[in-house]
Formats: C-alpha cells, structure tokens, sequence
C-alpha cells in the first residue's frame, strides 16, 4: 500500500472523535439530569418545609390523610365542569381513573392500589373482590361532580303507579323506595339523613331528602344527575354543591331486588368518623404552590397515600417547534447518547393518585427521583416526604410525634419538570459535535493526504535520484541531490549522500588501482631487471644462468602484466588529448582485416560492409577506433575455437554507424552481461580462454571507454542459436 | 678521459645497478640521492650526462626541478628521466622541461646503454663537420644519424632520441610500413602501442609547428606508419 493510502487510512482514527464527543456528552446529560433533579429537590424540600412550618398548610395535608379511613371520595379538581349526562366519557378523555367503591361497609377497608388503576369493566369482573362499585369525582367551582356505576342484575325503577312515597312514608321509613334500586347520600355529621336518588326510568334522576329521624322527606332539587345504564347495571352522573361534602360523603347502593335494606340494615350506625371523607385538591395549597412553582415546574403536594392534595396549576407542554427530526434521525441521536427509553407517564399517573415509585419512595421517608416520557419530552419527578410538625395537634400523629427520630409522614411533594429545554441542549450539543468532527475528520483526512503526498513526493524523488545515482554504464553520479531537511528522510538522502561519495571514492580508487599499482610495482621490477642484467655480465656456471633466464622470463612477463595495467590510464590519457578525423571506416575496416589476418592465425576473418548511399564518414578518432577494434577482435580471437570464423560488420542506419565483431565460440555468461564493459570485470572462464596466462579484463573496458568518448555504445549479446557472440558498437554520426 | 655521467636516484638498489652497468661500459658515474645533494655537487662540477630520476624522496618532482637547475646551467647538457612514471602527462612535462629522453625503469640496461652512447654521439657531431653519407635526405627532409639531429627545410627540428630513431625507420624506407614492433626495435625501447601512438604524434606535432602543411607520416590502421615523400603523395 502506497504511503498516501496508509495515512488515509489512518485519518480514519479522527473518526473516535464523535466517541469521544458522546462520551462527554452523554456524561454533560447525566451531569445536567443529576443538576436538575437537585434543583427541584431543593425546591420541594422548601415546599415540604413550608407545609411542615405552616400549620393551616400541615393541617390541610393531614386531614386529608386516609389512612383513618376505609374508604373516601377523592374529586379531582375538574379544569372544566363535565357535561352532566349520564355518560362518563368526558372523563376518560380527561384521564380520570374510576375509584373502586365498597358499598357494604362491613368488610374491612383494603386499599388496592392495583384496582385503582385498572380500567372499569376489570372492577366489574371481579365483583367478587370487596369493591362492587366504582366512581369519579371532580370539583368545579362550588359544584362537586360524581359518576357513580353501580353492579346490578336487574334493575328495578320506581314505578309511579305501585310505589307511593307518601304511601310508604307513611308506613315508616321509605317504604316507598324499598324495592326500588336507588342511591342514597349520606351526608357527615347529618346522622339520620339521607338523598335518595331514583328515577323512573334511564333520565333525568329524582332527589328525595329523607330525613329519617323525623320520617319526613321531600324532594331536593340541588342534586341534579342523569341516570344511565350500562352492561352490568346503571350509572349516575350527578353534581351537587361542594360544601355539603365538607364533613364527608358515603354513598350507600340500596338494591331493590332483596327484600330487606341490605346496606342500611347491615351497616352498624353511621358514625361521623366512618363517613368517607371527601379528599380534594386544596386551593390553599395550590395557593402556596403558585408561590414556589415557575413556568416550568410543576409541583404537588400529596397525601400520605399518594392522592394529590394541592397541585399547581399545570402548564400546557411547550410545543417544541424547532426541533422536528426525522424519527431515524431521533433514533440514531438515542442511540448515540445511549437514551434509555423512559417509562411513560400517561394521564392516570399523573391525575389524582400517583403512587408511583418515586412518590412511594418519599412516603418511606427518601427522595425519590424518576424520569419518564410525556409525548415527545421526558420528564423529571422528585418527591420529597412532608413530615407532620412536631406540635401536632392531630392526634392520629401525635403518638408517632412522641418518637422525635420518627416523625410522621404526611405526605409528600413532587415536583415534575419537562426536561425539554435540556434535551434539546443536548440535542444540539451532539449536532454540533457530528459537525465539528466531520469537518475536523475531513480536515484531518486532507492534510494527512497532502502531507502524505509531500512525504511520498520526497521520498520518490529519492529514490529516484538513488536508482539514477549510478548509471547504467556504472558511472556513479556527481550530484546527488542532498536534502537540507531536518528529518528522517532528508538524513537518510544525506547519508545516501554519503555512501555514494565513498562508493564513488572506492570506484574512483578501483580504477585507479591498476595505474597505481603498475607504478608501485614498476620500481622494484626494475631493481630485479637491472641486476639480471648486471648478472648476465658476470660468467655464470650453466646451472646458475638457467635459474638467471627463468627470472627473466619472469621479470618480463610481470613487465607485460604492469603495462597492460596501465593501459588503461593510458587510454583514457589518450583519449583525453585525443583529436578527431574525418575517418572512412569502411577503409579503415578493411585495412584491420588485413592486419588482422596476420596476427590472428588460428582463425578466419571475414568483413562484411553494407554498402550505403551516405558513406561511412565518421568524425572520430582513428587511433581510438583502431584501439577499440583491436581489443575487440583480441577478445572475440581468445574465445573463437581453431579454424573459427570472425567477422567484421559495418552498416549504417542513418545517423548512426554500426560496427559489428562477430566470432563462434562460447555464450556470454548471462548474469555478468551488464557489467562486462567494467573495469577489472573478466567473464572468462580459464578453460575457455585460449590465453592460460593473465587477464585482467581491461579489454573491454577500453572498448567501453572509447565508445563513450565518440558518444556510442557498446552491447555485447549471445548469437540467438547460442554458436557465438556479437559485439556491436553503434557510434553516431553529428 | 673517461665521460662522467650522475645518476640522481633515491633507490639505491637500482642506482647500484646502473652505476655497476655504467662503469663496467668504462664510464665514471656518481650517483647522489636527493635534490640538494645533486645540486650541490653539479655547482661543483658539471657531469658530461644526467640520468635523473623524477620522484626523490619526498619530492616527488625533485627531478623536475633539478632538471630546470641544470637546465639553465648548461643548456646542452643531454638529460635523460627515468622513472617509474609513464603517464603521457608526466613525459611532455619532462620533455618540455628539456630533457633529451625519458625512459620508464624496466627499461633494459642493452637499450639504456644504446642511448647514452646515442647522445654521447650526438655531442660529439656537433663539434665536428657533418658527413655526407651519414645524412638521409627525404625530399626537405634531411636526418644525420652521426649528429643525431634533423633537419626540415634546412630548419632544424628538436627531438629527442627516441624520436630521431622512429623518424629514422620511418624515413629510410618510405612507402613501407613500419609496425610497432619494428618501430620500438628501431628506438631501443620497450614500450607499448600506446606509447609509440603518442611519439609519432609528437613527432607530427613538431613538424607541424615548422610546416604547418606537413603530412608525411601516415597511419596505417592496425599495421603501423610510413612514410610518405611529398613527391610520391598521391
């Protein structure tokens, strides 16, 4: 993989950034969640200090404690009055829960939280739990509004005809309405009293106010209702005015299937204490809430069984407008910041009774917080427990009062809070992050790629420099480009630098070594010469003049081997003062055949000239031209078996003439084919060469030498069928 | 009176030599080591003939100088190098500097003695009138081997030894082809091709500088030179 490519893809690292960026930001969530939370604690802390401080507040909250109580009525406070029709679905669509009802007292009172918020025809189901009834209640105004849904068989409406009130008045008690299915109201502290409510038929429903005491009735026209039926039996709708509630309200099912009065017969004496109290949503406290609640915060004060009693007032939901987003968007968004999906809050929750688990966790005596979903917005509940002042004077909390380390609990505060304004700051944080760290990837991406490319630049531009360093003739470059670059690669241009110098040195010291050494070697071999020539003066015995003519021979052939040497140096001294001529070569060819002949016994030359129309005129030097082809043929001599063939060619190809020297003989070698023009370099193996004694490989070298003084080359190559080789120089014509 | 030849060589061995070689030819030699040594004693007393060597010692052209010295002192005084050297570039230095030959060490001692006589015998021509039959005359060129000097339209040509006898092989038989061989032969010296390459075209060079129209020497490529008189030219 190129280096470019290696560093892109290490600009994919830059991609962790977003991580990061989650990280963090997921933290700055959890951070300004927790912050959040704190601060509506703070605030209902203050509120349930203020409710604790202030005693009206204190005494509200706990007489709306139903603890003492079976059984109670909890209204709602009813933002508009309900249309009194029979019909219950006006506080469905509200999220009123339906209250189970027991209407015979005789069972102990059990609180199921459970029931409380099932749905309606569940309570109808299992009529064989206590509740056999079921309600809602709501205030407006001065009015307190009821659905009440009895269970009932069949149902049996006052017939006009058969039933006489005044008949059955008369015969004691309400004789008249005995076998008649009808509600009746008990007010509180009203003992003796009663509103029975029946009708004819499904409509508009009658009041008769019975006083029992004085076994007088008489119809009442402030309870206004309808009378509905239903699956399993009737429903009432009904309002009457508030106040009469004050002291408490049951509401007693009075069947007219049986024979006796079942709930009036079998229901000890009502006691003003066992009347249902009615619990309600005070305006003194929602008065004091108002103080601590802002736009966004909505608090409430519960009972101790987690009924609101006091809440301020609700704040339509902001409608997030700016923030619409595809819902994959919103998807990957949760994903990214690792949103857990919150519980819903749906509209039972959150109207009268809301024991959930933060509220119920207040109620033990801790802070509960929980988040949940509303629509689109999650939203934050933090309870905190209200403790019953110490200097009590309810008495149902005087005796824990006495315990300071256990103080009652009265009920609770909580505050709820859309988390909207931060989720959207998130939000937006994380927008921002995945744009910052695209461009900051892209950015990263790009100098990283042009850095890469200037890097790669360099470093091919040394190796190029390094691979054009030495020349395919071998020639070691002067001018290798040294970078002045502070770094790594402008070192190592450096140190290539470098070693190109010594190699050149080391080159340059090679080539001169035959000169030198032929010089060295000169003078001792002149000390030998001179004293065999002294000794040849002096009368030697036969024996000794034999050993005096070996070194002779010796001395001399070291002489030969010491001027092939230098010739070399020569050469190149030759050819640096050499001048140039007009030369004929085919001429010129054709004379060094001649020569040839007579040197070279052993083989055959022929001369083989392609006669052109231009001629073979060359600017050249004669002499170095006769040097070239002598060293050639001498080599293509040594190879060429007895009686082998050599040929000279000549043949131009417009501005270039070729001459050729052909011999049989044995194939080059292949792998030493590129340096065979180098100095000192001898491809011969010692069998195949005809000459048994020295041979230092200067030959061609002077070859190479020459054809590069008249700006030519000089290739060596096997004859395609391996019989010979052919040694071609091509010297171009100005 | 025996002739007195110096021989300045900072290699004992070979001096000894040639001092041996020299003196059994019946000539007085001296032999000195350095520059200074040789300089000191050629104030004293002028040799009849100097064989210097070029590299003394440390200085390694101490026979340069010395040559100069003596050159001044005595201008016809017959000088000869030998050295080790034979790069092309050494050889005209010292030809230039006015020595009359310049031989490289593994010279034979048959063909050094050859020269000295030579030069010996060219002093000695000078101070007698010219023979005839010793002169070979080639068209405007006349050679007089007795006086080892030649002659170019009456003009004198300087050259050396070596020069005069591959000038003299070439011009005795003109039109006939003198190889290398035969030329090194004619000149008492072992040399390589290269070397005679280089004399024949100093040789050019010299008859050049007096007739720039001088052609007579030609190559024949791969067999040698000859010599070519004006009037069979073609």
């Amino acid at each position: 993989m190129k280096l470019r490519k290696q560093l892109l893809f290490l600009s994919l690292v830059t991609l962790s950034l977003p991580w990061v960026g989650c990280q963090y930001l997921r933290e700055m969530d959890a951070a300004l969640r927790h912050g959040q939370t704190e601060a509506m604690a703070a605030t209902a802390r203050a509120v349930a200090a203020r409710v604790r401080s202030d005693s009206t507040l204190a005494s509200k909250v706990q007489a709306m404690d139903t603890r003492a109580h079976r059984q109670f009525i909890y209204a709602h406070d009813l933002d508009q009055a309900p249309i009194v029709d029979g019909y219950h679905d006006d506080w469905v669509s509200q999220g009123y829960p339906w209250q189970p009802w027991q209407t015979q007292l005789s069972a102990p009172y059990k609180s199921s939280h459970k029931a409380s918020h099932d749905s309606s025809h569940e309570i109808a189901q299992t009529t064989q739990a206590k509740p056999d009834a079921a309600l809602m209640a709501g205030t407006q105004g001065d009015q307190l509004y009821l659905v009440f849904r009895a269970s009932q068989g069949r149902i049996r409406y006052f017939n006009p005809s058969s039933n006489d009130l005044n008949q059955g008045l008369k015969n004691g008690l309400n004789k008249g309405l005995n076998n008649v299915d009808h509600l009746r109201l008990k007010l509180g502290k009203q003992p003796g009293r009663y509103y029975a409510l029946y009708v004819e038929a499904p409509g508009t429903i009658n009041v008769l106010r019975i006083d029992q005491t004085q076994n007088k009735h008489q119809p009442d026209y402030q309870i206004k209702g309808q009378w509905v039926e239903w699956k399993y039996g009737y429903q009432i709708e009904f309002q009457l005015p508030l106040h009469w509630t004050t002291n408490g309200l049951n509401i007693e099912v009075h069947s007219g299937n049986t024979n006796s009065q079942i709930s009036s017969a079998q229901s000890p004496p009502t006691t003003p204490a066992l009347t249902p109290p009615l619990i309600s949503p005070s305006k003194i406290i929602e008065e004091e809430l108002k103080i601590f609640s802002h736009k966004s915060l909505t608090l409430s004060v519960t009972n101790s069984s987690a009924f609101i009693v006091g809440k301020s007032e609700l704040m339509a939901p902001e409608e997030s407008t700016g923030n619409k987003r595809h819902g994959l968007v919103q998807w990957f968004y949760s994903i990214a910041l690792k949103r857990q999906t919150l519980p819903r809050l749906t509209g039972k929750a959150t109207q009268g009774n809301i024991p959930t688990s933060e509220v119920q966790e207040a109620l033990q005596g801790g802070v509960g917080k929980s988040w949940y979903r509303q629509g689109k917005h999650s939203i934050a509940r933090v309870a905190v427990p209200i403790y019953a002042a110490r200097t009590s004077q309810n008495p149902t909390s005087a005796k824990q009062a006495e315990a300071p380390e256990q103080l009652d609990i009265i009920g609770a505060v909580v505050a709820e809070q859309s988390a909207h304004t931060l989720a959207s700051l998130t939000d937006n944080a994380f927008t921002q992050l995945l744009l910052y760290s695209f461009l900051v990837s892209c950015g990263a991406a790009f100098f990283l790629v042009v850095y890469a490319t200037w890097l790669s630049g360099r470093i091919r531009r040394l190796s190029k420099a390094a691979r054009n360093a030495i020349s395919d003739s071998g020639k070691i470059t002067e001018n290798f480009p040294t970078s002045t670059t502070d770094d790594e690669i402008g070192e190592l241009s450096r140190s290539y630098a470098q070693l190109l110098a010594r190699l050149r040195e080391y080159t340059h010291y090679l080539r001169t070594l035959s000169n030198k050494l032929s010089h060295e070697l000169r003078t001792p071999l002149a000390i030998v010469k001179s004293s065999l020539d002294n000794l040849e003066q002096i009368k030697l015995s036969t024996q000794a003049s034999v050993y005096a003519n070996r070194a002779r021979e010796g001395a001399n052939r070291l002489s030969n081997i010491l001027n092939a040497m230098s010739a070399a140096s020569r050469v190149e001294q030759a050819i640096a003062s050499a001048e140039v001529e007009l030369i004929p070569c085919d001429q010129l060819l054709t004379d060094l055949r001649a020569a040839y002949d007579d040197v070279y016994k052993h083989v055959k030359i022929g001369i083989n000239i392609q006669a052109h129309r231009l001629g073979f005129k060359l600017e050249a030097s004669g002499e170095l031209l006769v040097q070239m082809l002598d060293k050639l043929v001498d080599n293509a001599a040594d190879f060429c078996p007895d009686q082998g063939f050599i040929e000279l060619g000549l043949y131009r190809s417009e501005q270039t003439i070729v001459i050729t020297v052909r011999n049989q003989g044995p194939p080059l070698p292949k792998h030493m084919q590129g340096q065979l023009f180098d100095s000192m370099v001898s491809v011969r193996n010692p069998q195949e060469s005809r000459e048994k004694s020295h041979h230092l490989g200067l030959g061609l070298y002077i070859v190479r030498l020459i054809t590069d003084f008249h700006r030519g080359e000089v290739n060596g190559y096997n004859v395609p069928d391996n019989s010979g080789v052919i040694f071609e120089v091509r010297l171009p014509i100005d | 009176m025996p002739r007195h030849i110096t021989i300045v060589e900072d290699e004992d061995a070979i001096a000894q030599n040639y001092c041996d070689a020299l003196r059994r030819h019946g000539y007085k030699v001296s032999h000195y080591r350095s520059r200074p040594e040789a300089s000191e004693a050629f104030a004293s007393r002028l040799p009849d003939l100097a064989i210097i060597d070029v590299g003394l010692g440390d200085e390694i052209e101490g026979g340069f100088d010395l040559c100069r010295e003596l050159r001044t002192q005595a201008p016809e005084l017959p000088i000869i190098f030998l050295t080790a050297r034979d790069s092309e570039f050494d050889v005209v230095s010292g030809l230039r500097l006015g020595a009359d030959d310049y031989l490289t060490k593994d010279i034979s001692q048959v063909h050094m003695l050859a020269r000295i006589t030579a030069l010996f015998r060219r002093m000695d021509a000078m101070q007698r009138p010219a023979r005839a039959e010793a002169e070979v005359k080639r068209g405007p060129l006349t050679l007089n081997m007795d006086r080892m000097n030649a002659h170019w339209n009456e003009q004198l040509v300087d050259l050396t030894i070596t020069e005069l006898w591959i000038l003299h092989s070439l011009a005795q038989h003109p039109g006939h082809v003198k190889n290398r061989q035969q030329l090194m032969d004619s000149a008492n010296v072992v040399l390589d091709d290269n070397t005679i390459t280089s004399h024949i075209k100093r040789l050019r060079k010299k008859f050049k500088e007096i007739d720039k129209s001088f052609d007579c020497i030609q190559t024949a490529y791969g067999m040698g030179y000859r010599w070519v008189s004006e009037g069979s030219k073609s």
